[in-house]
């Protein structure tokens, strides 16, 4: 009762003094970009004049500043760019501030605003947090010219791919399926087109990519290893803006238009393979192809709330049916295939002075769709996961160096895992099933502090995790804290404490994902994945901040990891749950990165040394063994270099060990059940006992920019990127052959993509 | 003009994809299996109880292009001093020839455990191997047809079993026999467990699919009453029939019921009926 009583009186003063505080202020927004290319400014510094209070625009250039005087007025700042001073009156009616450079080129404009990413990094309290932005991404070379926010992330610390061209990748030791990847707030559960080769995020709609692998908020949960933020492009308040890139194997572009200037504008952008209509003029039938759309729109209801809706739509799309309608015998046969996302989020955000609160409003669905014919034969299958969520944040600013985040959310999630429609022979095999759907709720109450005394800058947070199925709950409290000294300007020390609770996870049977894997949420029987994670960091600003070293190491505690017995058949079988299997693992590891964001030569270089283990009673038997992605090194030397005016040179080198790999190693035989025949068995050695060859690949592009004149309104470049420049294979699997020569058998490594030349060409248009 | 240009380009374009594929990279860390003994065992009729004895061969000995029956030749184990303990007594089985060994004299006693042993050639370790002798359950009744469709003639089968109040497994096995058959050609094997007809009359109807019968051939039907650890390892075999991921999925331990050696030494008692249809 006690609790209560507190918890009621702080509540109560709480509104009282934020009422309090509101009633005094109100505030004054805006977004600041660069006048030349309307490129938003981040962490660009703010002055009030009145008090001399510095503030600072956000990661995509938005600003909120209160005051008390409507005569008062504000002094923008930013490296390279010339100082403005603008009355808030001004402010208030024109929004969107231009900023114009001091430099001459953009290429000048774009080194020094880069710069303040890596300060950021240094500065932030969390270890384990990076942010890529646009910009960076797209001057990566790229497979067939397509920019791919998702493995540029797997260069930096801590990350690491799986098989090559795959969507997967796993942060510290975890299973791809514990990498929370959100945009705009809402889950992404399949982040892959082409089965996974390309991104499912148009980088035209795209602003800004941050990748946590440690020292977690509060806000976040739902998965044990990362959480991937990807936050939509905010569009344009004042003027036309229009970009987008031609590629060999699609292109994209992006519209960006105000409706009420400073109220209200959208954001469209699309997306599509071409391929198929290309190779059709050549009357070859090449039946499949992409697409996705993103929609974005914000309306400044006032000055002190917005609403953003956002939406996106992507479907990757094979189709037999048309090229295959007759096998060699004359009989019909065909396969189509659909898997696509559809995710709607609508965000609320209300402030006034010192409080912060955000709403937030998403459903997101997955699904995927296979229709396949042969003779009388026929299979229809049709799955689906589907969350509608909703979460309530609130920040509030007490003082100048403490603050509190707050809040809750919850998710109803409904997964269909397989519902089969078969008929004919097949029907045998694969029989028709209605699966069996699952509902769960999904909620957390969520809570952090925020402090600053002298040196020491720390977060200490709670949140309490719960997930509602039929019969059982489950109840995780997660504590996080997160610690930063600085030891004097140039050094911070960075520690953290994190524990994370996971409530769904992917089936899947085989090394890689499949299109046909099944995302199953706990139940009475599969209890939520959970894990505690330590980091400690140190980071050091050189240069005067041009160039950043950090190093952190972790160490990842593991509990109720999700297998599935030996040998059970998990593609379009219902019957899996009997299957699965829970045990534990452990992650452990050290991580360095230098980053340069500023000069002619930019980019980074990251290493990490990392391993991990599991333990499943039945598996291996009994003992523990290493995961498949336990990569030891992983090394990434990504970079820049500004050759002349208009030219610039970038170049990415990745070295990985080896994945871990069970390969057949011999084989014995048996009669056959009848004792009609002979049936050869396969022998295993140890589960990831082999390890795949060290893979390493160098990717080249070349960048033509276009010539940069102030107030041209068309600016475009040219890219011409290489893929594995020197054309090596990144091994996928043991495979055998036979040497026709020795007549001898023998084992190799292949892999899928080798030397991959590509053209593009990005272009911006404002009016 | 165009359409042929465009062809043109796209077989460049196609074949300086294919020309960039990356070479295979060796591999020369794969462990060399260390070879085992196999034990297999197959109830006779009025003869009892035969023991086939091979060895284990590795990845690289055999592989699409091999003649299976000319390595299995290679691998079976001649000569080796094996015995069966039943009851008590202790019986030698006679090797006849091509690493088979038969067992003439065993008494058949339903429940009873019976131990097979002998000598590991390869690494003079003792083998041995248990199993119990379970009821002999047969069809109560076997009906087979052929099933015209638009594209194949498939089998029908439809059977019934007086299942026993113990718990029980069975298997049935169909195979069709023609002058081309193929030794590693698998029976399609249905595996049922009595969880839902314990102790009753059970009818159970199958149709084998995407096997076409042709006029002449022998249908090849059986069933038994296995013991749940050989059911276990025939549904974790029927469960790979079909796997389109063979050495991209994760590991299989197939069980095994010897001890310092592989495969299975069972003494289940098949029911077995040959159908054969007129022309």
């Amino acid at each position: 009762m006690k609790l209560l009583e507190h918890t009621s009186r702080a509540l109560i003063l709480l509104i009282a003094i934020s009422t309090n505080l509101i009633a005094q202020n109100t505030l004054v927004k805006g977004e600041l970009v660069d006048k030349n290319n309307l490129e938003p400014l981040p962490y660009a510094n703010i002055i009030l004049l009145s008090k001399n209070i510095v503030y600072s625009t956000d990661s995509l250039g938005r600003f909120s500043i209160p005051y008390s005087n409507e005569t008062d007025s504000l002094k923008f700042l930013f490296l390279g760019y010339q100082e403005l001073l603008l009355p808030i009156s001004q402010i208030k009616k024109d929004y969107t501030i231009l900023l114009e450079s001091k430099a001459k080129t953009l290429q000048e404009i774009e080194i020094m605003a880069m710069r303040s990413d890596a300060l950021q990094q240094f500065e932030n309290v969390r270890p384990g947090k990076q942010v890529l932005k646009k910009e960076i991404i797209l001057q990566l070379p790229a497979l067939a010219g397509e920019p791919d926010f998702i493995k540029a992330l797997t260069l930096l610390p801590g990350a690491s791919k799986g098989i090559e061209g795959s969507s997967d990748f796993f942060v510290r030791g975890g299973a791809a399926d514990q990498n929370l990847v959100l945009m705009d707030g809402a889950t992404v559960y399949n982040t892959g087109h082409l089965f996974g080769f390309l991104s499912v995020f148009n980088p035209s709609a795209i602003g800004e990519v941050s990748m946590m692998t440690g020292g977690f908020p509060a806000e976040y949960g739902g998965r044990l290893s990362s959480i991937i933020d990807i936050s939509s492009k905010d569009p344009s308040m004042n003027q036309t803006f229009i970009e987008g890139g031609v590629g060999l194997i699609s292109s994209r572009v992006s519209i960006e238009q105000p409706i009420i200037k400073d109220k209200l504008a959208i954001q469209i952008a699309g997306r599509r393979t071409y391929a198929d209509q290309v190779v059709r003029l050549a009357s070859i039938d090449l039946p499949y192809y992409f697409y996705d759309v993103n929609i974005n729109a914000i309306w400044n209801i006032n000055d002190n709330s917005s609403l953003q809706y956002g939406f996106y739509s992507g479907d990757d799309v094979l189709d037999f049916s048309e090229v295959r309608d007759e096998n060699i015998e004359g009989d019909a046969a065909g396969t189509s295939f659909n898997l696509g996302n559809a995710i709607h989020t609508l965000k609320y955000e209300y402030q006034q002075l010192n409080l912060t609160s955000e709403t937030y409003l998403h459903l997101t669905r997955f699904d995927y769709k296979i229709n396949s014919y042969f003779q009388d034969n026929f299979i229809n299958v049709i799955a689906d996961i589907q969350d509608l969520g909703l979460s309530q944040k609130f920040s509030l600013k007490s003082t100048e160096n403490r603050s509190f985040n707050f809040g809750l959310s919850t998710i109803l999630r409904n997964v269909d895992p397989n519902l089969i429609n078969s008929g004919g022979e097949i029907s045998e095999i694969i029989p028709s099933s209605d699966g069996t759907t699952r509902e769960v709720t999904e909620s957390a109450i969520f809570g952090e502090w925020e402090f600053k005394k002298d040196k020491l800058e720390g977060i200490i947070g709670l949140r309490t995790s719960a997930a509602f199925v039929e019969n059982t709950n489950y109840v995780q409290p997660e504590p996080r804290i997160a610690l930063r000294y600085s030891l004097n300007g140039n050094y911070a020390l960075k520690a953290s404490y994190t524990r994370m609770s996971q409530y769904v996870h992917r089936v899947s049977s085989s090394s890689f994902a499949l299109p046909t894997d099944i995302w199953y949420p706990v139940d009475e029987d599969v209890a939520p994945q959970s894990a505690d994670q330590f980091t400690v960091g140190l980071s050091k600003l050189v240069k005067n901040g041009e160039i950043v070293l950090s190093t952190e190491a972790y160490y990842k505690s593991m509990q109720n990891l999700v297998e599935y017995r030996e040998g059970t058949n998990l593609v379009l079988n219902n019957d899996f749950k009997s299957a699965l299997i829970q045990g534990n693992g452990e992650a452990y590891g050290s991580e360095w990165l230098i980053r340069k964001d500023a000069g002619k030569l930019r980019g980074w270089l990251s290493y990490t040394l990392s391993w991990t283990n599991r333990q499943f009673e039945e598996l291996n038997n009994g003992q523990a063994f290493k995961a498949r992605y336990d990569r030891r090194h992983n090394v990434s030397i990504v970079t820049n270099y500004d050759l002349a005016e208009r030219w610039r040179l970038s170049a990415v080198w990745e070295f990985l060990s080896g994945a871990r790999f069970t390969p057949i190693i011999g084989y014995y035989g048996v009669p056959n059940s009848a004792a009609t025949g002979v049936d050869l068995i396969p022998i295993f050695p140890e589960r990831n006992s082999v390890q795949l060859a060290n893979a390493h690949r160098l990717d080249l592009s070349i960048t033509l920019k276009g010539k940069q004149r102030l107030n041209k309104n068309w600016y475009g470049e040219w890219q011409f990127s290489v893929y594995n420049a020197y054309n090596r294979a990144t091994p996928v699997a043991i495979n055998i052959v036979y040497n026709e020569e020795t007549n001898s058998y023998s084992y190799e490594q292949p892999g899928l993509i080798g030397l991959l030349p590509s053209i593009s060409y990005n272009f911006k248009f404002y009016k | 003009m165009i359409v042929k240009n465009l062809h043109i380009v796209f077989l460049c374009v196609s074949a300086l994809l294919t020309a960039c594929l990356p070479e295979p990279l060796p591999v020369n860390n794969v462990p060399v299996l260390e070879n085992t003994v196999v034990v297999g065992s197959q109830e006779l009729p009025d003869e009892f109880i035969a023991i086939s004895l091979s060895k284990s061969f590795g990845a690289l000995d055999a592989g699409p292009d091999s003649d299976i029956e000319a390595l299995l030749d290679e691998l079976l184990i001649d000569s080796v001093e094996m015995f069966i303990e039943v009851a008590g007594q202790n019986y030698q089985l006679q090797n006849l020839t091509n690493g088979i060994y038969l067992g003439t004299d065993i008494p058949e006693i339903v429940g009873e455990e019976y131990t097979l042993s002998f000598i590991n050639p390869l690494n003079k370790k003792p083998v041995v191997s248990k199993s119990n002798l379970l009821p002999f359950i047969g069809f109560d009744s076997l009906e087979i047809s052929l099933n015209e469709t638009a594209f194949d003639t498939l089998i029908n089968v439809n059977l019934w079993i007086e299942d026993p109040a113990q718990k029980n497994w069975y298997m049935v096995n169909v195979q069709t026999f023609n002058e081309d058959y193929d030794i590693q050609a698998r029976p399609y094997t249905e595996l049922l467990d009595d969880i839902d007809f314990n102790g009753e009359l059970y009818n159970h109807k199958f149709t084998i699919p995407f096997r076409d019968y042709e006029p002449g051939d022998t249908i090849f039907v059986s069933m038994a009453n296995i013991n749940e650890e050989y059911y276990e390892f025939l549904k974790l075999r029927k469960d790979q029939r079909f796997s389109l991921l063979d050495g991209l999925g994760e590991p299989i331990n197939y069980p095994t019921n010897v001890e310092n050696g592989l495969g299975f030494f069972h003494t289940h008692q098949p029911d077995i009926r040959f159908v054969l249809f007129g022309q």
